[in-house]
């Protein structure tokens, strides 16, 4: 690693002269979280970077890189406490001593997750809140809410509550209601991670406007760097606190996932249970059909993909089997009730428990297991280490692996999995895949939602497409590729 | 079916005006008062949600009407008309008749609520306490999110449970459940904090609220006008209580002059509508 600050090769058009300030900088900067221990361990070493003004930068580094600590040390209000050595400049200003006004207006930020960040109830006032705090009078308010508005196209949506939005709506409302307080410089932590592929490039695109057109700064920690190759001018990665530019085309190349073990072929097939049948579902009595003749049909021992857009019903599917959404209309077959297990979108509707162990043991009793599985289970995780820790304490990818155990261990013949990449960094996706291989080598049913077609190519033996309330005609993996027209890269 | 449609009206025009008249109908114990009261919200009920959703209403107010009109006779045997004995219970006219009023006065306050909440929404509410409270309207914005929020992740904790290892009732799925929202909610508490913060919560400034509606003059006029007419009919409706009484007969007149502005008010927003509709179009 050299000790020269790496500067990222800036659009020519966009940099008014050499000497300019950089938006962002780092020098020299070694960090390292408090611990009871010899100071921890460091999450930065010596990182240098400048980000000149107007660049769109890309920080790729997978879970616990560093990349989060990295962005926060930027943003004085959200910096996390511990032992940081060098100095982390916003546009010349040292950042430790910027005031929490002036930093609140010159650095933006935006959170992973749709759901947490968003702290009112309705889009407008939303996106009015930073600028109450910034004391701001009604015309200048005014102003600002009706120019983001234009700016990103949302004025549809202002007066609706954000619950009402989905989840790709509700991460442009955060945007929006960071740029509205009109910052220099935008951090953004993994924007996209838990939005679908379509609602992703929708978000990338407005990201993209707001630094090509109003020249913000923009800088975006994530795992996942293909989709916003194109747009970024230049990239950094982190690997083990040790920060260096990487080449955009490198990032480009990357495979989604590495795989070390190949996709299991199926047992022998017995024979196929029908479990939807010409099933029609709603929510709501007058409400639009979630799904309209539905029909199913799933092997034993198979490894299946429902694929389908935001919003298709690929829930809703899965839901109707297990038997938690009843159908208006149309047969559910039965035959896997009571030996089935559902894997939701958020683990932690899972995870309750103080300590990874006794989570693993809750259910026990129903499931006539004991001590010695558990064992085996925190083994199969690598978490031997780790059984006294709370489950919270975990990654996010290591959280859906215990919940998928703990469902395991109560052996389902049936397993359905709700997105279960959704959030999840390459490595954490690898461990997901391998284990649903393991699963059908051992022959058990699964079932699997998702619109991570990485994952799909992975796992699946057979894809059922879902549009219009319908599965359309079941085709092996390959073949669904091959005729694909969208997914065939 | 009309649309009750105020919101070209500042929020406190509305709000005074529910709260108003509300308290009128509270308070009017009298036949006449409750008369006038029932008659404005059952109109404003018929012309806002059409005949059937009016009579669908009534299927459950009237029996609770007469529900509350024999009951009264049973806790109270005043009077002095004796219509007929019951076992041991006497029943006189004027007890009855306390009893239909006061069956009339809950299900007219009852429809003044339902015309309340259909005009004035959450977003008014915080409007007008955002002026005064910052940090309340704050909060209450944030209770209306997380509260539906906990709802659906206690369900979805729930039937994920009862899909894998069956349906469990009692105390200790109750804990677990409360177990898994505690630790999630918590969790999410620190990103949206640092939500918070970061868009400069608690950055030293003196928080300014940001208010989707402009007070006018034509509203100061309205609130003005609203207030001269709660004086006169307070007093009309005053004075026309004064001059009632129920027990041990039932006397009294009540003036029409007295409550001539009760009932102007009471058919204030239906009349309102209804100028709206011949009008043909909105008026500014």
């Amino acid at each position: 690693m050299s000790l020269v600050p790496t500067v990222c090769d800036p659009n020519p058009s966009l940099l008014p002269d050499e000497n300019h300030v950089p938006a962002f900088e780092l020098r020299e900067v070694s960090f390292a979280y408090p611990s009871d221990g010899d100071g921890g361990a460091h999450v930065l070493k010596g990182a240098s970077m400048k980000v000149p003004e107007g660049a769109f930068v890309l920080l790729v580094g997978g879970t616990g890189s560093g990349k989060t600590t990295c962005l926060r040390l930027a943003k004085r209000e959200v910096a996390p406490a511990g032992n940081l050595k060098g100095s982390v400049l916003v546009f010349g200003h040292e950042v430790r001593t910027l005031g929490e006004l002036a930093s609140s207006q010159l650095v933006g930020y935006v959170f992973q997750s749709p759901d947490n960040q968003i702290v009112c109830d309705t889009v407008w006032h939303e996106l009015a809140f930073g600028l109450e705090n910034l004391g701001l009078d009604q015309q200048e308010t005014h102003r600002r809410l009706a120019e983001v508005c234009l700016f990103l196209g949302i004025e549809g949506l202002f007066r609706k509550r954000c619950d009402e939005l989905s989840g790709g709506q509700r991460q442009v409302v955060a945007l929006a209601a960071v740029l509205a307080m009109r910052p220099r410089l935008l951090l953004l932590d993994e924007p996209t991670s838990m939005l679908d592929p379509v609602a992703e490039k929708e978000f990338l695109s407005l990201l993209f406007r707001a630094n090509r057109e109003l020249g913000l700064t923009v800088v975006v920690a994530t795992h996942e760097p293909q989709p916003m190759v194109d747009y970024a001018t230049c990239a950094f990665g982190l690997e083990e606190g040790v920060l260096a530019e990487v080449s955009l085309s490198a990032l480009r190349t990357r495979p989604a996932l590495d795989l070390s073990m190949a996709r299991v072929a199926p047992m022998t097939q017995h024979a196929r249970e029908r479990l939807l049948d010409d099933v029609w579902v709603r929510y709501e009595r007058s409400g639009p059909w979630v799904l309209r003749g539905c029909d199913l049909l799933l092997g034993t021992g198979e490894v299946r993909a429902i694929v389908g857009g935001n919003g298709s019903g690929k829930s809703t599917v899965i839901s109707t089997i297990a038997g938690v959404v009843k159908a208006s209309r149309g047969k559910v077959g039965r035959r896997y009730r009571g030996r089935q297990a559902l894997l939701p979108q958020q683990p932690k509707a899972l995870l309750g428990c103080e300590t990874v162990r006794e989570e693993l043991m809750e259910w026990s009793a129903a499931g006539g297991y004991g001590e010695s599985e558990v064992v085996a289970a925190l083994e199969r995780l690598g978490l031997t280490g780790c059984s006294e820790r709370h489950p919270y304490d975990l990654s996010g990818g290591q959280q859906q692996l215990l919940a998928l155990e703990k469902l395991l261990l109560m052996a389902p013949e049936l397993l359905l999995l709700d997105e279960p990449t959704k959030g999840l960094d390459g490595a954490s996706r690898t461990l997901v895949a391998e284990r649903v291989n393991e699963l059908a080598s051992q022959g058990r049913t699964v079932l699997v939602a998702t619109h991570d077609m990485a994952f799909v190519k992975a796992v699946a033996h057979g894809v059922s497409l879902l549009f219009d309330g319908r599965l359309g005609e079941t085709e092996e993996t390959e073949t669904f590729f091959e005729h694909s027209w969208m997914w065939r890269a | 079916m009309w649309r009750a449609s105020f919101d070209k009206w500042h929020p406190m025009v509305p709000v005074a005006y529910s709260a108003g008249i509300i308290a009128l109908a509270m308070f009017g114990i009298c036949p006449s008062c409750v008369g006038v009261s029932l008659a404005g919200g059952l109109l404003f009920l018929l012309l806002t949600q059409g005949v059937r959703a009016a009579l669908a209403k009534l299927r459950w107010q009237l029996p609770l009407l007469l529900l509350i009109c024999l009951i009264n006779p049973l806790y109270s045997a005043m009077g002095s008309t004796l219509l007929c004995k019951v076992g041991p219970f006497r029943v006189y006219t004027e007890s009855l008749a306390y009893g239909a009023v006061m069956g009339a006065l809950l299900v007219s306050v009852l429809l003044w609520f339902e015309a309340a909440a259909s005009v004035v929404g959450q977003d008014e509410v915080m409007e007008l306490g955002g002026t005064l409270l910052p940090s309340v309207t704050l909060a209450v914005s944030m209770v209306m999110r997380l509260v539906p929020q906990l709802v659906r992740r206690a369900r979805d904790a729930r039937t994920v449970a009862e899909v894998t290892v069956g349906r469990r009732h009692g105390m200790n799925e109750a804990l677990r459940i409360l177990g898994v929202l505690l630790a999630w909610s918590l969790e999410d508490s620190v990103e949206r904090s640092d939500s918070m913060r970061a868009r400069g919560w608690g950055a030293g400034v003196r928080r300014h609220v940001y208010r989707s509606h402009l007070v006018r003059r034509r509203d100061v006029q309205a609130l003005l006008l609203l207030i001269l007419l709660f004086a006169l009919s307070a007093f009309g409706v005053s004075r026309t209580l004064l001059g009632w009484r129920f027990y041990p007969r039932m006397q009294g007149t009540a003036s029409p002059a007295l409550l001539a502005p009760y009932v102007l008010l009471a058919l204030l927003p239906s009349l309102a509508l209804l100028a709206d509709r011949l009008g043909g179009k909105e008026r500014p």
